[in-house]
């Protein structure tokens, strides 16, 4: 369950960003996710069981923007959304993932010192 | 009020993935970061592989495991240098869990295997600089197993099809096997091996050494 752990790391470095822009309350973190670095449901899961830990982030909503995998052909370039060992085009062997293991912390928004 | 935080979590891993890398390249080490399912067979293939070449290339282990100390043991007792891991639930090794075991690790030897915790999923996720990737895939796991888990076939610069002493119980052929590990690791070298038996051990650790030799023929050379 690594997505336990990567929550854990977000909610820390927001914990602190909110601390250095003197925030009283987190809304929402953004976060970009690439469809093969982790399961969102989990992410959310984790979300929920672990923000009240981390004030001011009690209530904070998790936003999360996707980005789907993507391999290329090493050989010919040819772009494909499977995992597949040989490429469509031109069957060479060793593609490479060329997005889906994404892992950003984008921006929170909240509020500031009244 | 918005907070720009622009903060790429896996650029921290990289970065000590990097810091392992260039470490290794200043020892002359070539590192294999072992994978496979629970019980594919990682350990007895150490302990197949460890007698043959420890003596004439040093060689050192860092163990993944959840919890126990029992592969890190098994290790041991072979007169190899080992550091055991225990994750206490993370489901992969990662690059600084890596760094920390190299600290307690002597720096004589010329090849390091870091046996990953048994997953076919998340260790094929987590760069954590080793040069080469090896995935332990048993004939009693079914045929299936690589289409399943691609990223790890995938990655894979060797699968060893271990237990292949089992073949003659099942339905399948060793051919057939490497059918599907063509299909779904075209770019592995494929090694039939009982770790049990001995048989294809040779193969696999001339493999090893091969690697090595190509890894330092041109200094300059980068790896995949």
């Amino acid at each position: 369950m690594h997505e336990l752990a990567l929550v854990e790391e977000i909610l820390k470095a927001c914990q602190q960003a909110a601390a250095s822009h003197r925030m009283r309350r987190v809304t929402a973190v953004h976060i970009t996710v690439g469809e093969l670095a982790a399961c969102q449901d989990a992410l959310r899961f984790a979300w929920e069981a672990c923000r009240g830990r981390f004030p001011p982030l009690e209530e904070a909503r998790l936003e999360i923007q996707e980005v789907p995998a993507r391999w290329a052909c090493p050989h010919c370039g040819t772009q494909y959304p499977e995992p597949l060992p040989r490429c469509p085009g031109c069957s060479a062997g060793h593609p490479r993932l060329e997005s889906g293991l994404e892992l950003r912390m984008d921006y929170l928004e909240g509020d500031g010192s009244p | 009020m918005k907070v720009i935080l622009a903060k790429d979590l896996l650029a921290a891993s990289d970065r000590v993935a990097a810091a392992n890398r260039a470490l290794f390249r200043q020892r002359g080490v070539l590192a294999l970061n072992i994978m496979g399912s629970p019980g594919a067979g990682k350990t007895a293939l150490l302990e197949a592989t460890l007698p043959r070449l420890h003596p004439r290339y040093g060689c050192a282990v860092v163990e993944g495991d959840i919890a126990t100390t029992r592969d890190g043991e098994r290790i041991s007792a072979l007169g190899v240098p080992v550091v055991q891991l225990n994750t206490g639930g993370a489901c992969h090794l990662d690059a600084s869990m890596v760094a920390r075991a190299l600290e307690d690790l002597p720096g004589a030897g010329r090849l390091l295997f870091v046996e990953n915790v048994g997953n076919l999923v998340c260790p094929a996720e987590f760069d954590i600089g080793t040069d080469r990737t090896v995935v332990v895939f048993s004939v009693t796991e079914g045929p299936d197993k690589p289409e399943k888990y691609p990223l790890a076939f995938q990655k894979a610069h060797a699968v060893i099809l271990n237990k292949v002493d089992l073949l003659p119980h099942l339905d399948l052929t060793l051919e057939e096997f490497q059918k599907v590990l063509e299909q779904c690791a075209p770019g592995a070298t494929v090694f039939p091996v009982s770790a049990r038996t001995g048989e294809g051990v040779d193969a696999w650790c001339q493999w090893i050494e091969a690697q090595l030799a190509a890894q330092y023929a041109d200094p300059r050379q980068r790896e995949e």
